[in-house]
């Protein structure tokens, strides 16, 4: 592990179980993995394999049964639920699968959201720099649901960015796109994030997107395998 | 068919909150129409009661128009060759503490033995037993805490009169709130030997009667007696029938609130179904039977309801049917299988008619529909809209301005309040879209925004918390407007120093002519009433000018009226029956009385809001030359200036222990009470209503949560902490009460004009002059607004608490 000032992200010998019913399934066990500032990783691994868990756990949103997550150099199990909140508002973008738009908010409202939550002002520079990189300039006054598949993830990309996150984390960002449309968003995803040189933590079973990082690793029974 | 009937129940299992909310709402309205109807039954049926206890459910009266049967009519018929069973009844009204009571008393011994009555030996020993002796049910016994044995004292015809209940009838409910006694005990104690208020005849005895009567008598037969509490309580019943109609309406706002929702979280169940081969038809089949299934089961549970809160309705308008109309019902309701019949059909026929635009969007859901979202859900265009708003709104303007027909003028009211509904989300989304325009990027604004785009879920629940809201405002602004023109009318009308009455029976002339003599006291007036039928009330006035001061005109009136009604060619009417006859001045009209019908012109129309069946006022010196009745029921004593009025009170005092004063502010506060009495079971509906409406917003805020969960767990994802999330909740929740508050302002102002200016004169004949007062509204808005925060609690806790994961991976 390198200097623990530039690891976004640690996750150490971290543990999640479910309960369903009367029994008790562990989706990970004793997971290890950091990120340093900039990396860019990539997780693989079938469905159900606790992809999305592991980013859940990644972003505060979820609890660990066991292990450490620190997040931005701060250990989450110290930090009481309205601070987790606050470090995730402030150091985390989120891109869900579903998008995730909020369909009664415009698209800039939508994208202005984590500047709100983090009390920032709108740098009109930065937003439409942003926009015009992923091609949304004209969509800014639309609803979510007047959007495409394609549309709604590049704003839900624009607004995991807007507020220069210290880890970007997404959830099969191409998951809900035809083939056609995800290379596209692939490829402005990858532009984008390495011009705002985010730290990308992707959890994903397709390759394409895989490859866009520089390291990738795969889940199966919980533990993650090299490549 | 029986797949998807176990589709559409585990879905509904899985529901329980929906599932229970839409039970209730359908339960609360059906139980209020339910309520409503039966004590509406009790009040047709009070006339009734007493008869059908005396001599079954088919008999009939022997009547005297405008006064009491001589006892010796009785004797004649009786022992007439051939005569049917006869019964002489004696009739008055008693008060006990605050409860009315009717005291019936009776010649026992005329009773046939195989008669309802039944009475056994060992109870008519009870009833002539001694000279106060009386009977009453038991159940009467229950709620008066009394038992046999005690001693009681009630007021009757003026006077305190101690009584001993001897005995009690079991299982005799209509029999409940009546003392029943020994008629020639009653007579004596009453002070009014020889007097019978009806003889009751069998029904066959029709012919006979007919034959026999002398001339001058009627006879009033069962049907005829019902009509007649019909006609009497005509205004009451249907204010409160159409109350509790819109009451079932508001709850079924909430079956359509809870019903559209069910379907947007199956929309894509729905779109499967469809895409695998599910037929329009058997889906409209399995949803119009989800909705019978929910009314079915709401309505059972409603009538329960109903039944229990009738009983409670009956004790709230026991006092004012018995003040207003003299009509002394029973305790307890009497439910009947056409009754709960009739209830269970319209809330099954008015919950599937509110669904149907639900199914309408059922059907429309195209085969494999993968979304969830309201596209394509069925909505009016604003064009359609605004026709249909103008459409229903200028006809129920017409109706409401143009018709004389209480039925029509309600109908007309309910199609304004149909209009309301149809513009309230309109509206009512107008106005949160304003406020989020006013503050767009604060934590309200963005939480009001996302109401916007709900507006089809929130539509219903809008529209029927502002008419819920509305209604109860606007009835409460009505009571009250309605009580300051009371109060000017009584301020007005009493104009005596002291008014006297004795606690013991009627006031003779020696007292009136005595006190006429003192010097301390300038003028007298007096009143002495009489029922003339059918609820008019003959009232015989001295007016001193003073008094004659104290009517408000409405027409005629004045300097030559006066003189034409004190030389008795002039009566004067109150408004009320002015209206009902559609009396105008220089109208000639008739009075029976004992030896003939008395005639004369209307000379003028005066307010009057004592009786809505209406009064005819005629001086006294020509009442006592008509009637022969040479008594005063109370006198006014207008004092003459600088006197001591403590040495007068306590010569009033001295002159006989009976005396009783009551100066002039102890009577409107009096009469006050007796206004607010009578609009206790308005309070009790409104609240009712509120309280339906209330079951509304909590469907509509946790079908917000419900549906929104996804966007909410989002924004929790996106930073917005625990705290953050329940005050965008709570936002919510206070926002959308807050803009029904506020829609219901117009609407609240719109029932209190309609109610006011058009349904007071129709319903009882009088006119009640516009007020304004905002009382209702400073009250209505802080209490929505608390209502809307207290409602958001449990959702904000709910939504809050939940693990954003979770909520985002369940979906």
């Amino acid at each position: 592990m390198g200097n623990s000032s530039d690891q976004v992200l640690v996750l150490d010998d971290v543990s999640r179980r479910f309960r369903t019913g009367s029994e008790t399934v562990g989706v990970l066990e004793g997971l290890t993995l950091s990120l340093e500032r900039g990396q860019r990783l990539a997780i693989m691994g079938a469905s159900g394999s606790g992809k999305t868990t592991l980013l859940h756990l990644a972003a505060g949103m979820d609890r660990p049964d066991s292990g450490r997550v620190a997040l931005a150099g701060r250990d989450l199990a110290n930090l009481p639920e309205p601070d987790i909140t606050q470090l995730r508002a402030r150091h985390v973008g989120l891109v869900f699968q579903d998008f995730n738009l909020l369909d009664s908010l415009s698209v800039r409202e939508n994208i202005e959201l984590p500047l709100w939550l983090n009390g920032l002002k709108i740098d009109r520079d930065r937003l439409d720099a942003l926009v015009g990189l992923l091609g949304i300039e004209r969509l800014m006054a639309r609803l979510p649901e007047s959007l495409s598949g394609g549309e709604k993830q590049r704003v839900a990309i624009a607004r995991a960015l807007i507020h220069q996150p210290d880890l970007l984390l997404a959830d099969e960002p191409t998951g809900s796109l035809d083939q056609t449309t995800a290379e596209t968003v692939l490829e402005l995803f990858d532009r984008v994030a390495r011009e705002t040189g985010a730290t990308l933590l992707m959890v994903t079973h397709n390759r394409e997107a895989a490859d866009l990082c520089e390291r990738t690793l795969h889940l199966r029974h919980g533990v993650l395998h090299p490549d | 068919m029986q797949l998807l009937i176990q589709f559409s129940r585990r879905f509904l299992y899985r529901h329980p909150g929906q599932l229970l909310l839409a039970l209730t709402g359908i339960a609360a309205g059906v139980a209020v129409v339910t309520g409503v109807a039966l004590m509406r039954d009790v009040l047709m049926q009070s006339l009734d009661a007493a008869a059908e206890a005396l001599s079954g459910t088919d008999s009939m009266r022997i009547e005297q128009p405008g006064g009491p049967l001589d006892e010796r009519l009785f004797a004649e018929l009786a022992t007439t060759s051939g005569a049917p069973d006869l019964i002489p009844v004696l009739r008055t009204r008693a008060r006990y503490g605050d409860q009315i009571l009717e005291w019936l008393a009776i010649d026992p011994l005329s009773l046939s033995e195989g008669g309802p009555m039944r009475l056994s030996g060992p109870a008519t020993g009870a009833l002539v037993g001694g000279e106060r002796t009386a009977m009453t049910s038991q159940r009467t016994l229950d709620r008066l805490g009394l038992e046999i044995g005690d001693r009681i004292t009630v007021r009757a015809g003026g006077a305190d009169i101690e009584l001993e209940l001897t005995a009690a009838f079991e299982q005799r409910r209509e029999l409940d709130n009546r003392l029943i006694m020994d008629l020639a005990n009653a007579q004596h104690l009453l002070g009014r030997q020889g007097e019978l208020s009806w003889i009751e005849a069998p029904a066959n005895a029709r012919d006979w009667l007919e034959a026999h009567l002398p001339e001058g008598l009627v006879m009033v037969d069962s049907q005829q007696r019902r009509d007649s509490a019909a006609r009497l309580t005509q205004g009451m019943r249907t204010n409160l029938t159409a109350l509790s109609l819109l009451g079932l309406a508001v709850g079924l706002f909430v079956v359509h609130a809870v019903l559209s929702f069910l379907l947007v979280q199956r929309r894509r169940q729905i779109g499967m179904a469809r895409a695998i081969g599910v037929t329009r038809g058997q889906l409209g089949r399995l949803m119009i039977g989800e909705t019978l299934v929910l009314a079915g089961l709401g309505a059972l549970l409603g009538l329960v309801l109903g039944t229990w809160l009738a009983d409670q309705l009956v004790g709230l308008v026991r006092a004012p049917a018995a003040e207003l109309y003299g009509l002394v019902t029973t305790s307890h309701v009497m439910p009947t299988w056409p009754v709960y019949g009739g209830i269970f059909l319209l809330a099954l026929g008015a919950a599937t008619a509110s669904t149907a635009s639900v199914l309408r969007a059922a059907l429309g859901i195209p085969p494999g529909l993968l979304s969830r979202q309201s596209d394509g859900q069925v909505s009016l265009t604003r064009p359609v809209r605004m026709i249909l708003v103008t459409l229903l709104a200028g006809a129920g303007l017409v109706a409401i301005l143009f018709s004389t027909a209480l039925a029509w003028v309600l109908f007309g009211m309910f199609l304004l309040l149909c209009a309301c509904a149809l513009l309230a989300p309109t509206l009512g989304m107008a106005l949160i879209r304003a406020w989020q325009h006013f503050r767009p990027l604060t934590l309200s604004g963005r939480a009001l925004g996302m109401l916007g785009a709900a507006r089809q879920r929130l539509g219903p629940a809008l529209a029927a918390l502002s008419l819920a809201l509305g209604l109860s405002a606007g009835i409460a602004m009505m009571v009250l407007g309605f009580r300051v023109a009371v109060d000017d009318w009584v301020e007005r009308l009493l104009r005596a120093d002291t008014y006297l009455t004795l606690s013991q029976g009627r006031i003779g002339p020696e007292l009136f002519d005595q006190l006429a003599e003192w010097p301390e006291i300038e003028s007298l007036s007096s009143v002495r009433q009489r029922d003339l039928g059918e609820g008019v009330n003959l009232a015989a006035y001295d007016t001193p000018e003073p008094a004659w001061q104290g009517f408000e005109w409405l027409a005629g009136g004045g300097e030559s009226a006066r003189e034409a009604f004190l030389t008795g060619q002039g009566l004067l009417v109150s408004e009320p029956l002015a209206r009902h006859r559609n009396l105008q001045i220089g109208q000639s009209i008739d009075i029976p009385t004992p030896d003939q019908t008395f005639s004369a012109q209307v000379v003028g129309i005066y307010r009057d809001y004592a009786s809505d069946r209406g009064t005819i006022a005629l001086h006294n010196a020509v009442y006592r030359d008509l009637f022969n009745d040479p008594y005063r029921d109370s006198i006014g004593l207008y004092f003459a200036d600088d006197i001591d009025r403590d040495a007068l009170y306590q010569r009033l005092g001295e002159l006989d222990e009976a005396v009783v004063t009551t100066d002039r502010h102890e009577v409107r506060r009096q009469t006050l009470e007796v206004f607010d009495r009578t609009f206790r079971i308005t309070w009790a509906l409104a609240v009712l209503v509120g309280i339906i409406a209330a079951i509304a917003l909590i469907s509509a805020l946790l079908a917000l949560g419900l549906e929104r969960g996804r966007e909410y767990a989002t924004l929790r994802a996106l930073g917005l902490t625990r705290g953050g999330l329940a005050r965008w909740v709570m936002v919510q929740t206070t926002g959308l009460a807050a803009a029904a508050a506020l829609l219901a302002v117009p609407i609240s102002l719109m029932i209190h004009a309609v109610l006011s200016l058009a349904v007071q004169p129709r319903a009882f004949g009088w006119s009640v002059g516009f007020t304004l007062p905002i009382g209702p509204w400073l009250v209505l808005i802080p209490l929505a607004l608390l209502a809307g925060l207290l409602a958001g609690i449990y959702p904000a806790w709910k939504i809050a608490r939940r693990d954003p994961a979770g909520m985002l991976k369940g979906n």
